[in-house]
């Protein structure tokens, strides 16, 4: 892990409110792990202060790439900068995800931009295990927090979409395209990596464990120092605090002890209803 | 190097006035790193307690407005698994490591001070008696933190004096009426220094949600958001006790440490600065190298104080 100053050599609006950043960097491309995420100095100034931590989503040839949402003031000033401008980066941070390599049956499963390290995660995996038969599955609100979808059909992966609204794919949420998927296969030769919102990721850890398939799951938290001093981030797991810029932001599924979110029964509800 | 930084702390001779902030900075093996750790004037622990704590539910961390607010509560591994797993580590650095403790009874201070007084490679004592995220004892004080009370802030130092010989450092809240009341009172009861400031209250709200962003509810304003009222209560502090003073707030450049230093302060602690840029200490040291050359100042403790009003 290093400090960087690394610089902007190609610039991508995807949409009105997400874009690429192409950064150049030997040593990102040579370190970075499927998984793993950067930490970007966003402003010059104290405001905003701290950096912002992003999932690495590709190593292309000359560094690696980063898929952004405009969330904020701190993406929407990196939303500013130009090719050739550089930008401060510290990684690649945290633990990754661990390949398996004796599962042929691999199932992505990603809610909005949590197909960021998916994708890089794919791309390892197709070059490492001839034999990998690779299902992405793809969920958001709307139509518009589908991405990737083109990047995936290139891995020749198989495709399915879900969206709450409907306007995409399945109408409902993507664990129900999951489980249709996972009662085909034998849950021996499968394992699910997964990224997004933590109901998703919940939701995940069930299926896992009643269905016996192992999974391994990319947590978020607030970040402060995103190298494990600050202790911020410390989620609760079989084996007391851990911190997710450390420690994570891939866990095995089951490690992690789930908050009951408020709102679950509302959750819930919604997808009985769907 | 040259010495033009040096400056003393109590019965510590610091090779420059600039030291990592407890809880900012974990034992230093991360930040390590980075730079070369003893290239600060002395390295600040997280805050030891006497038993393992888990600390607060998440979120415990939410940036602010030039600021951030943390509500960790104090998580660590208590004092016997520190010693023995920060021992090697620590042992080894030329800095002087200066072990920051928090208690919530006179009976833990005083168990913990004759502990790490035992431990030659600590050099120095910094009694949290501040920490806006844990409460420190019922028994000790009728307010929440040490630091709120100019009694039990006096009764604290005069225990852990007893017990060790090694350089004390009261760490005061900026979360009171009057900080230079328990200046008085820490410089009284024999603190060789006086650490201030520590983070302000503070609490963030998610309209969304209709909730508070931390898990905590409330936690610790820093960063340079509170650098002024850092400055001010560090110049209060200086006009009412000799000690050296060992401020903390919103450091991120030498000329922000300059500041202080015209202020009344000896030292200084670097804190957020530290996450948002690891280096920071680092190129603090040596701007503040620079600038003594450039202005041909000998010893920087000649601007101690020295702001002219």
């Amino acid at each position: 892990m290093k400090q960087l100053k690394v610089k902007i050599i190609k610039k991508d609006n995807i949409s009105d409110s997400c874009f690429k950043l192409s950064l150049k960097s030997d040593y990102l491309k040579k370190t970075a792990k499927p998984g793993q995420f950067v930490s970007v100095k966003c402003s010059d100034t104290t405001s905003p202060l701290l950096k912002r931590p992003f999932g690495i989503h590709k190593v292309t040839s000359h560094g690696i790439e980063l898929l952004i949402k405009k969330a904020g003031k701190a993406t929407q000033l990196l939303s500013q900068k130009k090719e050739g401008d550089e930008i401060i980066v510290l990684g690649p941070l945290g633990q990754g995800f661990e390949i398996e390599h004796k599962k042929n049956d691999i199932l992505l499963v990603a809610g909005g931009y949590g197909v960021v390290p998916l994708y890089f995660l794919a791309d390892q995996i197709i070059k490492k295990n001839k034999g990998a038969k690779i299902k992405v599955f793809i969920g958001g609100k709307t139509k518009n927090d589908i991405f990737c979808a083109e990047d995936f059909k290139k891995l020749k992966a198989e495709l399915y979409f879900s969206t709450n609204d409907g306007s995409y794919g399945h109408k409902g949420f993507v664990t129900s395209v999951l489980m249709k998927e996972i009662v085909k296969l034998e849950p021996k030769n499968c394992v699910i990596y997964a990224c997004g919102p933590n109901p998703l990721l919940m939701a995940i850890s069930d299926i896992s464990k009643e269905e016996k398939i192992k999974a391994q799951v990319s947590m978020e938290e607030y970040l402060a120092c995103g190298i494990g001093v600050c202790m911020g981030c410390a989620i609760e797991t079989t084996q007391g605090k851990k911190l997710v810029c450390k420690d994570g932001p891939v866990f095995n599924a089951e490690e992690i002890l789930w908050k009951i979110p408020e709102n679950l029964n509302k959750a819930i509800d919604q997808r009985i209803n769907l | 190097m040259s010495k033009a930084l040096e400056i003393k702390i109590g019965k510590l001779k610091l090779q420059n006035p600039v030291m990592s902030a407890s809880g900012t900075f974990g034992c230093g093996e991360e930040i390590n790193n980075f730079f070369d750790i003893n290239k600060l004037g002395a390295i600040i622990t997280k805050t030891i307690t006497m038993e393992k704590r888990q600390g607060n539910p998440s979120a415990r961390v939410v940036e602010t407005a030039s600021g951030m607010i943390n509500s960790i509560g104090l998580e660590g591994p208590g004092i016997r698994n520190f010693l023995k797993g920060k021992k090697d580590f620590l042992k080894k650095l030329k800095t002087h490591v200066i072990v920051s403790i928090s208690a919530t009874s006179v009976e833990d201070f005083k168990i913990m001070t004759e502990l790490l007084d035992e431990q030659s490679y600590i050099k120095a004592i910094e009694l949290n008696l501040s920490c806006p995220n844990v409460s420190h004892g019922k028994t000790l004080s009728k307010y929440k933190l040490i630091a709120q009370d100019p009694k039990a802030t006096e009764k604290i130092i005069k225990i852990a004096k007893k017990y060790t010989k090694k350089t004390l450092i009261a760490k005061l809240s900026p979360n009171v009426t009057d900080i230079t009341e328990i200046a008085k009172a820490a410089e009284n009861a024999g603190a060789d220094a006086i650490s201030a400031i520590n983070t302000l209250t503070a609490m963030a709200v998610n309209v969304e949600k209709r909730r508070p962003v931390l898990g905590n509810i409330f936690g610790g304003l820093s960063g340079p958001a509170i650098k002024p009222v850092a400055l001010k209560m560090v110049y209060d502090i200086s006009k009412k006790v000799k000690v050296p003073i060992i401020a903390i707030g919103g450091i991120i450049s030498a000329e922000d440490a300059l500041e202080f230093i015209l202020c009344g302060a000896s030292a200084v602690q670097v804190g957020t600065a530290t996450f948002v840029d690891p280096f920071t200490g680092e190129n603090i040291v040596n701007d503040l190298e620079k600038y003594c050359e450039e202005k041909k100042i000998e010893n920087i403790s000649s601007l101690i104080g020295a702001l002219v009003v």
